[in-house]
């Protein structure tokens, strides 16, 4: 059998490297601490959190994925319901300065007080530190951590990618079946699914 | 004032107070530039504003003058895709939506096949998509039933909804018909652009022949094998691999290939979610090929599963 070329193998270490390792975000495992400040200027550490359970929400309210969400009312009745259980919801915006979504603290403000949006807090990420820390790929990708600070749930919001707010109803909300499971003791059931949505703007 | 004295010299000579000509020359002025204020404000819409509908156009064309009861014709669709934006192939990938198209026919016609050209890789930060950008052909096929009546005529629609991205996304749908003679003789070719629908048909996958596959899951990583039959080999530079089943594969980590004594070993990552395996994956691989004009050529691999 021939040998791989020393040249092969060095490039081939080289390419390895190179390729991105997702094992900082994997369900099951201690959830990435970030520090990330609010539309309100007050700042909010991950771990500061651990006894609650914490919901992660992309957003991006030009994108149509997070209107269908937005507009039927459903997401925000989630951070009502959620957070009045005591779970933190943070809404994180990562869109770059320029890009869409992308909002000042009194622009996040203003949009949560039209949408009537109850998140704990709207982080603002502008320069995607949190975004890319959790590989966040689209608008709305959720993620769950636990009271222990496990990431429990990364995906998408519900089981119907689309744009229709009618799928809303007929779809199961991954999110919405973690958060009761987790409440009761039980084991998330279904701790991944491919997120769908518009792409983050980092 | 020069415009005054102006004003005055034509008041007097209509008999109309000069400060109604100098209000008009102010009004007429202001409408003649106010729009095009507005416009070049306008000009910087955001993509919200934009119609999905203008963005994305259909047309059906038919290589035949009519068609014929008992037998096969085609129809190729041409979407035509505003500069800068783009939709997606029937694996959007990370973001969008697929493109669907389906066909409203009249009883006796039934669409046999609709073949997709291979796609371009999308790529954002920490997103990767499949899709179309500019023009795009897809060639269908279908069956006439022989007892469809003759002489008359068959209208088929074609209904295409789509997401259509720049930076930002709009949900949209367009439709297209086209109304075919139906008569009991071999049809004729309509004289077409030939260079048009040539180049189109380069872009079609073809089976792959001459190797067999298989594919293993091995925790993290998906490997594809491709064992040559009668001493075939394939030429790695530039090959692209474009999933076509969803859901297994982490589409942004860059694909490994490998020689090994002859056969080749494609290795790939799988998806952070956890996916059920189905017994055949469906993907697109497109290669280096000095066959065609375009130096590359597609093809459609069923790729079955071994610990499935």
């Amino acid at each position: 059998m021939r040998q791989p070329g020393l040249v092969s193998l060095t490039l081939m270490a080289i390419f390895s490297l190179l390729v991105r390792v997702g094992a900082e975000v994997k369900v099951g495992e201690k959830a990435p601490d970030f520090t990330g400040i609010d539309a309100n200027g007050k700042s909010h550490t991950l771990s500061d959190y651990q006894g609650k359970i914490v919901v992660l929400e992309w957003l991006n309210h030009e994108c149509p994925f997070v209107q269908k969400h937005y507009n039927s009312g459903h997401m925000q009745k989630l951070q009502k319901d959620y957070t009045s259980k005591g779970i933190i919801w943070f809404s994180v915006i990562s869109s770059a300065p320029g890009k869409q979504g992308y909002c000042t603290p009194e622009q996040a403000l203003a949009l949560t007080k039209e949408k009537e949006a109850a998140p704990t807090a709207v982080l603002l990420d502008p320069e995607g530190k949190i975004g890319r820390l959790y590989e966040a790929k689209v608008t709305p990708h959720m993620f769950i951590i636990d009271q222990k600070g496990i990431l429990v749930y990364n995906g998408a919001i519900d089981n119907i990618r689309s744009t229709n707010l009618e799928d809303i109803p007929k779809a199961t909300n991954y999110v919405e079946q973690a958060l009761e499971e987790i409440l009761a003791g039980k084991e998330v059931s279904v701790k991944t699914s491919q997120p769908y949505g518009c792409t983050v703007k980092y | 004032m020069i415009l005054i004295d102006i004003m005055e010299k034509l008041s007097r000579a209509n008999h109309i107070s000069w400060r109604l000509y100098l209000g008009s020359f102010f009004i007429l002025s202001w409408s003649v530039f106010f729009p095009f204020a507005l416009a070049a404000a306008a000009i910087e819409v955001k993509d919200q504003n934009e119609a999905a509908s203008d963005l994305v156009r259909a047309e059906l064309f038919s290589p035949n003058a009519w068609v014929q009861p008992g037998t096969c014709f085609h129809l190729w669709l041409r979407l035509t895709i505003a500069k800068g934006w783009h939709i997606y192939w029937k694996n959007p990938g990370d973001s969008g939506l697929p493109t669907e198209i389906s066909w409203r026919l009249p009883a006796g016609l039934q669409l046999e096949e609709m073949l997709w050209p291979w796609p371009k890789r999308i790529l954002a930060e920490e997103a990767t998509s499949f899709g179309y950008e500019g023009e795009v052909f897809f060639l269908s096929r279908f069956s006439v039933s022989a007892a469809f009546p003759c002489p008359s005529a068959a209208s088929l629609r074609a209904e295409i909804n789509y997401l259509v991205c720049r930076e930002g996304c709009l949900p949209g749908s367009t439709s297209v018909e086209i109304t075919l003679p139906v008569k009991s003789d071999r049809p004729t070719k309509k004289e077409m652009n030939p260079s048009l629908f040539d180049e189109a048909r380069l872009l079609f996958p073809e089976p792959l022949t001459g190797f067999n596959t298989r594919a293993e899951v091995k925790e993290e990583k998906i490997m594809i094998y491709f064992y040559p039959e009668g001493g075939r080999s394939l030429d790695l530079e530039g090959a692209e691999f474009f999933w076509e089943t969803e859901g297994l594969a982490d589409y942004s980590a860059p694909p490994i290939w490998r020689q090994e004594n002859g056969s080749y070993l494609l290795e790939l990552k799988r998806s952070a979610a956890s996916a059920v395996w189905p017994p055949v994956i469906k993907a697109v691989l497109v290669l280096k090929s000095n066959e065609t004009k375009l130096g590359q050529k597609a093809f459609d691999l069923h790729i079955p599963v071994k610990n499935y």
